[in-house]
């Protein structure tokens, strides 16, 4: 900052005029020595943006004035500049293709770097959006199996913690759960925190309207609710007087005694990202209050300022030694600490990002070589036209300014274009966010990342911009007007084309490359068979009713009942866990099979619990023996299960599954024997990239449960209202739950195929844009230089060459360079794929036929771009050009 | 020497303002109108320097030596130039404020200030 401030009034000081300059120029420099020690002295950000605004300021002014003042009038350097943006732009007028292929060019590279700086800004540098948020934490057990890590804390321990927080100011604990809103005639489903009334003090946040919950109110666990703005706004219509309202959750009536701002993002970390309302996490369960061995409550803390992450993880670890000694045989190997909540939020995300960054990086390299190649090209195409300036007088400064003045326009226009490339494409990314990229919503157009990509893309354009004059001073203009700009002196200006060639085609490839991999994996993974109809649609339905295992199953028999009573409806089901969505673990002590290795004996699967016509609503087939009926295998009868193909493969090693007995020991579910009555078809229940595992499914109406997800088929051409059908047959058994995700089972897998398909295009896109770029640049390329060959073809033609042979010279010139960069690409991009592993699904990061397959679609995009130059200028007259010479 | 222009400019009376009770150097006047105003006005080098030049021409400042306390050990300090008001600067600045009062007076007899009549 500190250079940066001496910098801007050195640069204020020397465009000043030199009269002022000598005059007020110590002045002007013990000044802001004097400002800076200030700003140093004051500390923080602010100073700095003060005084490089007031230098900034300043110096326009003052630039303005003494200009005035010394010339009289805007006089000459304000009617120079003009008469230099005109002839820029009518020289860039007069080759418009030219223009727009060069701001273009930079436009993209510019727009791509803006974006995913933006992203990454908002995502991981930005601080999260609450006061003093590097004093914020995310504390909780740890443990020393997995050292680094922090775990939920048990209710008690929490209670203990926020009674003395040692080095935080504040402490909180939290809980989040579905709550049932019934405001108007049907109820609505929505997610609600449960908090400790440390809440606002550790986010740093108050009520915009009302009051917090007070620790008094948590104490006796009173029946009051804050407000999460949306909620208020929604579903209350802002109404002014919602403070002493009382709301219906779940039921039970809550008072209102306060609305959080606009704006304010609870915590991630607290599983609150959706949460709509805060109440008192006192109202959990005795049970739970009382429970030291669990652990369900994320927690967070303010540390007091001046703390540091190591006191605080020293005062826990203190913490821990007091709580151990206290209960040393609930918490013998727990200890507690603390990490910064940032990191905690975003997580491992960078793995994400960086691809992504990556690749907008080298976009905008190949877009400044691309940019950097024309320039070149115009540069020996002005030749004759600078020299001819200079002969007539012009001096070699004016025309440093003019070619500065002309790269300046371009490097602006290119700016303009890449600001508004760059706010279309974060609507859109935000908009597209496929939900697992956090703090997406934090996500804003940044300046800084302009400021970065600009600076690249007017450093180019002038560096390049600047080679005509550079190159023309190298010889007299005399010496050059009569070499009519060509000659060997281009022999240089053709060796830095094809090293940019190289380069170009070098970093396309390491996109192409990327973006194959993502491709192929993508296909890999979107061509898996689920196991199960995609077509079928599903809903989840809680039940409020009593907790008794035949009113549960009359409830859910009447459900089945509406939903099969539905014209078209086919069949009718459900499911404890709908696949994609989760299971349970159960341990089974299996008749005629050895018990496992090791300390745990029985043999763990994954479990369900379905009933009705789920098998066939889901399309699994049945391969062995009969599937649930839920009359027979109903509560209370002898009690059956089904396995799949997986289970069947692997206990077959030791006996038919039909017919095996198993039970699930004492900390089972349910009491009493199994036995296995049919195999079904496997499935992909957790996820489709994993194959499927053993699994046992139970028969629901044998082992109740309250919420299932219910699958419907529906015959085919009869789906277009079946969603308001659905809710509808809901709505006739109960009011008092509302079905959730009334979505067709394809929804579900593509959700889970989202995020690769959402990677897979980004870079996808910046691979064909990439390429695109490439191609057009070794094709503008050639055709010039191959276009100054017209003299040597013309001779070589004249002297017995054939058209083919030419073209094969020629050709070979051109892919010399394209071969080069792309060996070199291929050793860059070989190691640069690695940072896609995360994304792939099987394919390695380096897979040789995907490497090779990249390699060969650049050679053959380039290539073509070289032969077609080269055919073209074959063809030549050789008696036009010997005419010519 | 040319006669000031009247009323004076803020800038003018505001750096008259921070000399009057000891002479300054630059960025000491700049920092003092700062506080002062709050921040409302904020001068940068170049044009507090015009404007010192400017009152330099009317005669309502004065190149100082650095007062006895400021002289610490720093090479730049060489390049500090202090300045105190004239004794035309401290009446200029005070007609000013007498004129500022009287339409203070003004303004409250109307109530524009609102407050008991």
């Amino acid at each position: 900052m500190r250079a940066f401030a001496r910098a801007l009034s050195a640069l204020f000081l020397w465009a000043a005029p030199s009269g002022w300059r000598r005059e007020a120029g110590g002045y002007v420099r013990a000044w802001v020595e004097d400002a800076i020690r200030d700003a140093e002295h004051r500390g923080g950000a602010r100073p700095w943006i003060e005084l490089t605004t007031t230098i900034g300021r300043d110096g326009m002014m003052t630039w303005m004035r003494e200009w005035r003042a010394a010339v009289g009038g805007l006089g000459r350097p304000l009617a120079d500049l003009r008469m230099d943006l005109r002839f820029a732009c009518r020289s860039w007028i007069r080759r418009p293709g030219f223009a727009a292929l060069a701001i273009g060019t930079l436009a993209l590279g510019v727009g791509a770097v803006t974006t995913s700086y933006a992203i990454v800004a908002g995502v991981v540098l930005n601080p999260l959006p609450y006061p003093d948020a590097d004093r914020l934490y995310h504390v909780g057990q740890s443990s020393p199996k997995q050292p680094g890590r922090v775990f939920l804390m048990s209710y008690p321990d929490l209670m203990d913690l926020a009674a003395a927080p040692g080095t935080f100011e504040a402490i909180t604990g939290s809980w989040v759960g579905r709550f049932n809103l019934l405001e108007g005639p049907i109820p609505e489903s929505i997610l609600g925190a449960r908090v400790t009334p440390g809440y606002w003090q550790t986010v740093g946040v108050e009520p915009r309207l009302g009051r917090r919950i007070t620790p008094e109110e948590y104490a006796v666990g009173a029946r009051v609710v804050v407000l999460r703005h949306t909620l208020w706004a929604n579903s209350f219509g802002s109404d002014p007087n919602i403070l002493g309202r009382s709301i219906s959750l779940n039921g039970t009536p809550f008072e209102v005694v306060g609305v959080m701002p606009e704006g304010f993002r609870p915590p991630q970390i607290l599983r609150q990202r959706n949460a709509q309302f805060w109440s008192a996490l006192s109202l959990i369960s005795d049970e739970q209050r009382a429970d030291r061995r669990g652990g369900s409550f994320n927690v967070m803390g303010r540390l007091r300022p001046g703390e540091s992450i190591e006191t605080a993880r020293a005062s826990l670890a203190g913490f821990g030694a007091r709580m151990r000694a206290a209960y040393p045989e609930i918490l013998a190997d727990r200890g507690y600490s603390a990490n910064p909540l940032l990191d905690e939020t975003i997580g491992n995300v960078q793995t994400q990002l960086v691809p992504l960054a990556g690749a907008s990086i080298l976009l905008l390299l190949i877009a400044c070589t691309n940019v950097a190649n024309l320039l070149m090209i115009r540069a020996t195409e002005r030749e004759r036209e600078l020299s001819l300036r200079v002969a007539i007088g012009a001096g070699q400064g004016r025309i440093f300014r003019q070619l500065l003045t002309e790269s300046a326009l371009l490097g602006a226009a290119a700016g303009v274009l890449g600001a508004g490339i760059a706010w279309v494409s974060l609507e859109l990314f935000t908009s597209l966010n496929p939900g697992d990229i956090p703090r997406i919503d934090e996500v804003g157009f940044e300046p800084g990342g302009l400021v970065f990509s600009l600076a690249a893309a007017i450093t180019t354009s002038f560096v390049f911009g600047l080679a005509p004059a550079l190159l023309s001073r190298q010889v007299g203009p005399a010496e050059r007007l009569r070499r009519g700009g060509v000659g060997s002196a281009s022999r240089r200006a053709t060796r830095i084309r094809g090293g940019l060639i190289a380069l170009e085609s070098g970093l396309a490839l390491v996109i192409v490359m990327g973006a194959g991999l993502l491709v192929n994996s993508y296909a890999r993974l979107s061509s898996i068979e689920p196991g199960f109809d995609v077509e079928a649609y599903t809903l989840s339905l809680g039940y409020a009713g009593e907790d008794d295992p035949v009113a549960m199953n009359a409830y859910h028999q009447r459900i089945q009942e509406e939903l099969e009573a539905i014209p078209g409806v086919e069949h009718a089901g459900a499911t404890w866990m709908i696949p994609l969505t989760g299971w349970g673990w159960q341990g089974l002590d299996i008749r005629g099979v050895p018990p496992a290795a090791g300390d745990r004996p029985r043999h763990s699967f994954r479990y369900q619990r379905i009933r009705g016509d789920y098998l066939e609503a889901m399309g699994i087939p049945i391969l062995r023996g009969r599937g649930f009926d839920d009359q027979v295998d109903g509560y209370g009868a002898p009690k059956a299960a089904l396995v799949n193909e997986s289970f069947a493969a692997w206990i077959s090693r030791h006996r038919d599954p039909i017919g095996a007995i198993f039970d699930l020991g004492e900390k089972g579910f349910s009491a009493g024997e199994f036995e296995i009555v049919g195999v079904i078809g496997d499935i992909r229940q957790y996820d489709l990239s994993a194959p499927p595992e053993p699994e046992v499914y139970f028969s629901a109406p044998q082992e109740p449960t309250g919420t299932l997800t219910w699958v419907v088929k529906i015959a085919p051409g009869q789906g277009g209202e079946i969603g308001t059908a659905l809710r509808e047959a809901v709505a006739r058994v109960t009011t008092d739950v509302p079905a959730r995700n009334v979505v067709p089972m394809e929804a579900r897998v593509s959700r889970e195929i989202e995020v690769p398909r959402f990677y897979m295009r980004l870079l996808t896109s910046l691979a064909i844009v990439t390429l695109l770029l490439a191609v057009v640049g070794v094709y503008g390329a050639l055709a010039f230089t191959f276009s100054q060959s017209t003299a040597e073809v013309g001779i070589r033609r004249a002297l017995g060459a054939t058209e083919r042979g030419v073209s094969k010279l020629l050709l070979r010139r051109g892919l010399l360079p394209v071969a080069i960069g792309i060996v070199l690409g291929g050793a860059l991009g070989f190691p640069a794929t690695r940072v896609l592993s995360a994304f792939l699904y099987g394919v390695s990061p380096g897979d040789p036929g995907t490497l090779a397959g990249a390699a060969l679609i650049l050679a053959i995009a380039t290539g073509v771009a070289c032969w077609i130059p080269a055919w073209r200028a074959s063809r030549t007259d050789p008696m036009a050009v010997l005419r010519g010479e | 020497m040319t006669k000031y222009p009247t009323p004076l400019t803020p800038a003018v009376y505001h750096v008259l303002l921070a000399l009057a009770p000891e002479p300054r150097h630059g960025y000491a006047i700049a920092a003092e109108i700062s506080q002062v105003t709050a921040g409302e006005l904020t001068m940068g080098p170049g044009t507090l320097y015009g404007s010192l030049r400017r009152m330099e021409g009317w005669g309502l400042v004065e190149p100082s030596e650095p007062p006895a306390d400021a002289a610490t050990g720093d090479g730049r300090q060489s390049q500090r130039r202090y300045y105190r008001s004239t004794p035309t600067g401290r009446e200029a600045l005070r007609l000013e404020a007498l004129r500022l009062e009287r339409a203070v007076t003004l303004a409250r007899a109307h109530h524009v200030l609102g407050g008991p009549a």
